[in-house]
């Protein structure tokens, strides 16, 4: 009975390890998922286009990742990656806050308040956390991100 | 021959009696994982934070050196001298331990891994605001695992070692220890100077260059644990 319950203890101990590996995808498939056009734009706001101006992100976008890039186009946009399992983009179309407050007067600096409007889970499956010791691996890790917002090129984001 | 065929039995009954006792310890690592996990998801909105292969490796840095300090003891090592057995063979299977039971160990986070996936799935399916991202790729898996596996290797050899030592002459390692800890808290300069050869062996390698330096090392620690148990007096 033993020698039974040790031996397909040891199967799948194995079978594990072969299964993480198999359905993990390699480096430049993960790359590809976080690609920019694997972003859609959910919230899109009209902006001044003249002159320097700041965009504060205010609260975190907690439990999710954020990329925040400055691009050629003429409005502030949160985009959302269509990867995510359980159709993150579809809910954030239809459940996102998102607005954006000028600074009276000067207009230099814009304040995007994003929320959501009920409790969100995100749970996220990460590897070893001993690769950190790896530049390589930093990198890959830094591609990863849920939300990216995108500002024109003469906006600063803080 | 005979000889030869009655250390192999000896060997194989040392390390059932190793197994048997491992399994008490294993089930706590078990717990351990399982109870971490299961918080993770129960009491966490976001279900964020380390995943299970993390989880466990930790886990391994933690329980493996409290192992090593029970069975590098007089007491426990005294149990297992009965003839054929002599300081070689515990030696040896002290050796096999330290080389088996972080890869069971990190084995095991992979199925915890697969069923937190499993969970989450099942929270996917049955609420509408759970989401989730597998962030491991084969390469990072794989170097993980590798870099993971000798890591824990070279720590629980390191604690192998202090403790064999520990046990048989408590009063020159407490008084060497003691010095080289105030060492490093009360002199910069030796600070740095250990700092920067430990910042050696992990500043900017690869995972191949890493593995090979901490393998050697570990070779050393297991050489120098293995004289105290040698030496050692059994009645």
């Amino acid at each position: 009975m033993n020698k039974w319950i040790l031996t397909a203890m040891s199967v799948m101990l194995i079978l594990s390890f072969f299964l993480i590996y198999l359905l993990s995808p390699s480096d430049s498939d993960y790359l590809a998922r976080y690609a920019s056009g694997n972003y859609e734009t959910v919230v899109s706001f009209d902006v001044p286009l003249d002159g320097g101006r700041i965009v504060d992100v205010i609260p975190s976008l907690f439990p999710f990742h954020v990329k925040k890039v400055r691009m050629d186009i003429d409005r502030i946009e949160i985009r959302v990656n269509r990867n995510i399992r359980g159709d993150l983009l579809d809910y954030m179309r239809k459940n996102l806050k998102a607005e954006l407050f000028p600074v009276p007067e000067t207009y230099a600096r814009f304040a995007l308040d994003i929320s959501f409007p009920r409790p969100v889970g995100n749970y996220i499956g990460e590897t070893f956390g001993i690769v950190g010791l790896f530049d390589y691996y930093n990198d890959l890790y830094d591609a990863h991100a849920e939300f990216m917002i995108c500002v024109p090129m003469n906006y600063e984001l803080d | 021959m005979l000889s030869q065929n009655s250390r192999l039995r000896a060997m194989k009954s040392l390390l059932y009696s190793y197994y048997t006792d491992f399994t008490t310890f294993y089930c706590i690592y078990l717990g351990i994982i399982t109870g971490l996990c299961l918080t993770k998801f129960i009491f966490s909105s976001s279900a964020s934070g380390s995943s299970a292969l993390t989880v466990g490796m930790v886990n391994c840095f933690i329980l493996l050196p409290i192992a090593m300090a029970a069975i590098t003891s007089n007491s426990e090592l005294l149990k297992k001298f009965s003839f054929p057995v002599d300081r070689d063979l515990v030696a040896l299977s002290h050796i096999m331990l330290i080389l088996l039971l972080p890869l069971i160990m990190l084995l095991t986070s992979c199925i915890f891994y697969l069923l937190e996936i499993l969970a989450s799935e099942l929270l996917m399916a049955t609420s509408d605001n759970f989401f989730y991202s597998w962030l491991v790729t084969r390469g990072s898996f794989l170097a993980g695992f590798a870099v993971s596996y000798i890591v824990i290797v070279a720590v629980t050899a390191l604690s192998w070692m202090f403790f064999a030592w520990f046990y048989r002459y408590k009063v020159i390692v407490s008084v060497v220890t003691g010095t080289f800890a105030l060492a490093l808290i009360y002199f910069s300069e030796f600070r740095e100077a250990f700092l920067s050869l430990v910042g050696k062996v992990f500043v900017n390698p690869s995972p191949g260059l890493l593995s090979l330096k901490l393998g050697t090392i570990t070779l050393v620690l297991f050489a120098l644990g293995y004289i105290p148990i040698k030496r050692m007096e059994v009645k």
